[in-house]
């Protein structure tokens, strides 16, 4: 038995040591903490021995085929509709052909990601190409552990600051150490955008005879009016937990400044949670949920019920994100952004999807941020707003139906206006569980909009303390 | 001899207790031949149609093609693996003395014992050091290991209690342990190999928390996870759900129709002994 | 062969468990050894404490309720339990726990959702509003408690059926000569002769309420405000998407623990017992 516990540790040193992808796993010590140190050390000088490969090669700029007969393995997410997936691999073969290389595409659902594209990261067979969920718990985690390849002079070179605006790539930046998110080095992006807002039923505004607001308070008017006509004026489904807070982060953000939501995210000047603008907005919802606007019953709806429900007529407005545009008639629904308190728009919560990133130790690095570049190419743009994606470049393209116009509209308006926000929850690794948790505890009445908010700035305070 | 009325009385009981346990069960069929249209109407009427469409309709879209083979070969190779090891495993223990039997039998106790839970989150790394994440491996190698140890002692309970004169007898005639195994004890123990064929198919076919961790690969993920990422992305077409849901559990309630009574022994039997 | 396979992917895991659960690792840099911290913070949080709350009120709708109804009905049936007729229930019973729960899980979601739901719809037919039945803080567990009780009622129920099966009907014969009545016989004669089949439905609906997670995982994520979530989808949390693996290794090691305590305890009981 003892024998047995001894060996197991030694086995786990070894894991760890594999794990963290060192060469040298035959170091008989049981102590893992060194193996894995060196390992870290090689990784390091793997990163800047890749630094200096890019250099090499940025100026070589050979001709079309100096990748000939490369290969490229990506690591893409399954997209929301069949369709935006075709034009991915249509991309791809058009990738192809230009650069005369073979590139392998693993789809992957979201949580997949989530769970093994670090790890991936992490190996020598793994992707050159991988998308990587956003935030500090996973890019973050890459950039510290040193899994990712610096793309800031790669996306200088290529003009991504002047076309995607600053405030778009802020939210894949990281300091090189990974402590400080939303400066220093960009490490990926994304050629699709989704964001917040408020889906409208037309039949059911015109039968009611209102418009979408322009302010806040004539947002609540309007639910108003529309629940006095019999209506259901907001229609909701909050199993999951995070339905109700994305129509809490998007009235919060409005009253916001976008330099305060920015150091709420990225750590910055000791703010707080606890503000006007998220006391008014937990009670606002809180006071809409007492006046029985939303679906009854919503608590026990899951989210995709709801949206099922919505397209098929149930319910006057639906706040949520723009990745439903491809479950509504585009004829019957209109889109409308948060109204400030004073009208004009406020921070609006979004962000580009999950990046696009390159792994470290590629062998083919010039390949790779090339491929990213071609995703974020107008053609790309194009082919991806032809099939109802919302773009992170504007474009205005053939096939695009007038509901996603409408939406591609104001991501145009939120980027040329600066007012890009943020989703709360990316503000500490446990922000996500604790919000959901608490404000299904406030719309069951145990706590008060005030105690949630505390709540949620307890929870805030502490990550910040500890880091 | 039963009064009639003690006798009626029992079947009211079980009729009603029977009927509890295969009503939501039935009301899922019922579903899965609706229309969603239909369902909103009322979820107790029968169908007007029955919409065999669903089922194919929740097949194709479902991915579940893959997922049922990866499901069926991760199945079958475990229990072929975990009978054949605990057949000898078992022999072994029931027939042999041997140095350290008894730690050796406790040791394999604990595993009877150990939860999942409590060998996911090495296994994840340790899989992932070997390069055999997301393979059918992954997913293999414990369950074979977990179940392993119940087999062991489910044949050595069988072996244990069986008459040694056969042996002997089989003995004299020249046969080597392993040849009288091979002749004289799996055809004698065919019933008890059939009970723990059904339980570790069960066991595994339904597995959900291993697959769910070890596996991150469509291609190799099982049934139980690919209808958990279904209902997260048909959630609202509930009778395409529950035509997928009837499709996973229908092979194990047809190996539980043919051989219900090696099931129950088993469960019975078997958790009562071990 | 088979020693290997079980030690390198069931014993090996889990020693592991226990090994990590004294470090502090995010699964890529390095790791580094806390001694007993985890456990500390584990104590400490309340979030592992609602789950491990959650885990002991499921052992009510797991254990207490299932068994203490099988036990009723056993004293019910107890004098026709023999008949052949009785057969036939054993087979309806059992079809819920040979299901994979990622199936009944779906069933479940439905049944209880407030569109096209069979509650739902009984509910809004006497003419009052939905209710949320998985998405109420009060409501949410007990709902998917009922659903284990529903699984395990049958499951206790063909344990205690076929135990009684086995009791010396000379046993009851005296009984009835001494004046028992059906009280009496229960207490006197069932209640003994079950007492092995009592142990194991305890060990098992005992360890499935303490390990609880796909359904869990299934129906509600754990929610609403926490109200669902349990020890093994705390552990699934914490090491897989917060990456904080050494802390939910200390997690499963409490679990693992609270088993094993669990299954002696009553083991213990038994043999003081007879």
């Amino acid at each position: 038995m003892r024998h047995a516990h001894r060996l197991s540790i030694l086995l786990i040193a070894l894991a760890l040591a594999a794990t963290a992808c060192t060469s040298d796993s035959g170091d008989n010590d049981t102590d893992s903490g060194t193996a894995a140190t060196a390992t870290t050390a090689a990784t390091a000088t793997a990163t800047t021995a890749a630094t200096a490969t890019t250099a090499a090669t940025a100026t070589t700029d050979g001709p079309a085929t100096r990748f000939a007969g490369q290969t490229l393995l990506v690591w893409n997410k399954v997209a929301a509709a069949p369709a935006i997936d075709e034009v991915y691999a249509q991309l791809t073969t058009e990738f192809e052909d230009k650069w005369d290389v073979t590139v392998t595409t693993e789809s992957k659902s979201f949580d997949d990601l989530k769970a093994t594209v670090l790890l991936a990261l992490g190996q020598s067979d793994g992707p050159d190409v991988a998308i990587v969920p956003q935030g500090r718990p996973d890019m973050g985690k890459a950039v510290e552990a040193g899994l990712l390849l610096d793309l800031t002079s790669f996306s200088e070179e290529r003009g991504w600051p002047e076309a995607f605006g600053a405030s778009t790539l802020t939210k894949t930046m990281f300091s090189a150490d990974g402590v400080d998110f939303g400066t220093g080095n960009l490490y990926g992006l994304s050629p699709e955008v989704e964001f917040l807002g408020w889906f409208y039923n037309k039949d059911i505004f015109s039968d009611v005879g209102v418009q979408p607001p322009t302010t806040i308070e004539e947002l609540d008017a309007l639910l108003a009016t529309l629940a006095d006509a019999g209506e259901i004026p907001m229609n909701a489904g909050n199993v999951e937990g995070f339905p109700f807070l994305h129509t809490f982060m998007s009235t919060a953000n409005a009253d916001m400044s976008v330099s305060y939501v920015n150091d709420l995210i990225y750590g910055r000047n000791n703010v707080s949670f606890d503000t006007e603008a998220t006391q008014t907005a937990a009670a606002r919802l809180m006071n809409w949920a007492d006046e029985g606007y939303f679906t009854p019953a919503f608590e026990g709806i899951a989210y995709g019920d709801s949206i099922g429900q919505f397209a098929s007529g149930n319910g006057a407005i639906m706040q949520t994100g723009t990745w439903i545009i491809p479950d509504l008639d585009p004829e019957t629904f209109g889109f409308f952004l948060t109204p400030a308190i004073s009208g004009g728009i406020g921070p609006q919560p979004g962000a580009t999807s999950e990046p696009f990133t390159v792994r470290v130790d590629t062998d083919v690095p010039d390949l790779a941020k090339e491929y990213i570049d071609w995703m974020m190419s107008e053609r790309a743009a194009e082919l991806l707003a032809g099939v109802g994606a919302l773009t992170t470049r504007t474009v205005t393209a053939a096939g695009q139906s007038a509901l996603a116009a409408e939406a591609q509209n104001a991501w145009g308006l939120i980027t040329s206006s600066d007012q890009l926000g943020h989703y709360l929850d990316w503000a500490s690794p446990t922000m996500f569980d604790t919000m959901v948790a608490e404000s299904q505890r406030m719309i069951a009445g145990e706590i008060t909009p005030d105690e949630f908010v505390k709540a949620l700035d307890a929870d805030y305070q502490a990550y910040l303390s500890g880091q | 001899m039963i009064p009639m009325r003690s006798r009626v009385f029992t079947h009211v009981v079980l009729a009603v207790f029977s009927f509890v346990a295969l009503a939501p069960i039935v009301m899922m069929l019922f579903t899965a031949l609706k229309s969603k249209e239909e369902l909103a109407a009322g979820p107790f009427k029968l169908p007007t149609e029955w919409r065999w469409g669903n089922f194919m309709d929740a097949w194709s879209q479902g991915g579940f093609s893959t997922a049922a083979k990866a499901s069926l070969i991760v199945a079958v190779v475990t229990v072929v693996a975990t009978v054949v090891l605990s057949v000898i495993a078992g022999y072994g223990f029931s027939r042999f003395e041997f140095r350290g039997k008894r730690p050796l039998f406790l040791f394999l106790l604990l595993g009877v014992m150990l939860p999942t839970e409590a060998l996911v989150i090495p296994l994840f790394y340790m899989f992932d050091a070997l390069g055999i994440l997301n393979t059918y491996w992954a997913l293999i190698l414990p369950q074979v290991a977990q179940s392993l140890a119940f087999g062991t002692f489910w044949m050595a309970a069988f072996f244990i209690q069986a008459p040694s004169e056969l042996e002997d007898a089989a003995a004299i005639d020249g046969c080597t342990p392993l040849g009288t195994l091979w002749r004289v004890w799996v055809p004698l123990a065919k019933p008890a190999i059939t009970t723990l064929v059904v339980l570790i198919f069960m066991w595994t076919w339904n597995e959900f928390l291993l697959a769910l961790i070890l596996v991150q690969n469509e291609a190799v993920r099982t049934l139980p996870v690919t209808l958990s990422f279904f209902q997260g992305r048909y959630i609202s077409n509930v009778p395409l759900l529950a035509a997928a849901g009837a499709m996973i559990a229908l092979p194990v309630l047809i190996l539980y129709a043919f051989f219900s009574r090696r099931f129950i022994e088993g469960v019975t039997g078997g958790s009562v002994k071990g | 062969m088979p020693l290997v396979i079980y030690t390198a992917f069931a014993f090996i895991p889990f020693a592991a468990t226990l090994v990590l659960s004294l470090y502090d690792w995010d699964g890529l840099t390095s790791p580094s050894f806390i001694g007993l911290s985890n456990f500390a913070d584990l104590a400490r949080d309340a979030v592992f404490r609602n789950a491990l709350g959650n885990n002991f009120s499921f052992t009510i709708f797991y254990s207490f309720i299932p068994i203490t109804l099988a036990l009723f009905l056993a004293a019910l049936i107890a004098d026709s339990a023999r008949l052949r007729s009785v057969r036939i229930y054993r087979l309806l019973l059992f079809v819920p726990y040979v299901m994979p729960m990622v199936v009944l899980g779906v069933i479940w979601r439905w049944i209880y959702s407030p569109l096209s739901g069979p509650v739902n719809a009984v509910i809004t037919a006497t003419g009052r509003d939905p209710f949320p039945i998985l998405g109420d803080t009060t409501t949410a567990l007990p709902a998917i408690g009922l659903v284990g009780t529903w699984v395990m009622y049958g499951f206790a129920m063909i344990l205690f059926i076929a135990g009684i099966q086995k009791i010396d009907t000379a046993l009851y014969d005296a009984a009835r000569v001494d004046g028992a009545n059906r009280l009496k016989r229960f207490r006197f004669v069932t209640l003994p002769g079950l007492r092995n089949e009592i142990t194991v439905a305890l060990i098992v609906t005992l360890a499935t309420a303490l390990r609880v997670f796909d359904l869990v995982f299934v129906m509600t994520r754990g929610g609403p405000a926490r109200s669902t979530d349990v020890v093994a989808f705390y552990i699934f949390r914490t090491a897989f998407n917060n990456r904080e693996v050494g802390l939910g290794a200390a997690a499963a090691a409490v679990l693992v623990g609270i088993i094993f305590v669990a299954s002696l305890v009553i083991l213990r009981f038994r043999t003081s017992e007879s």
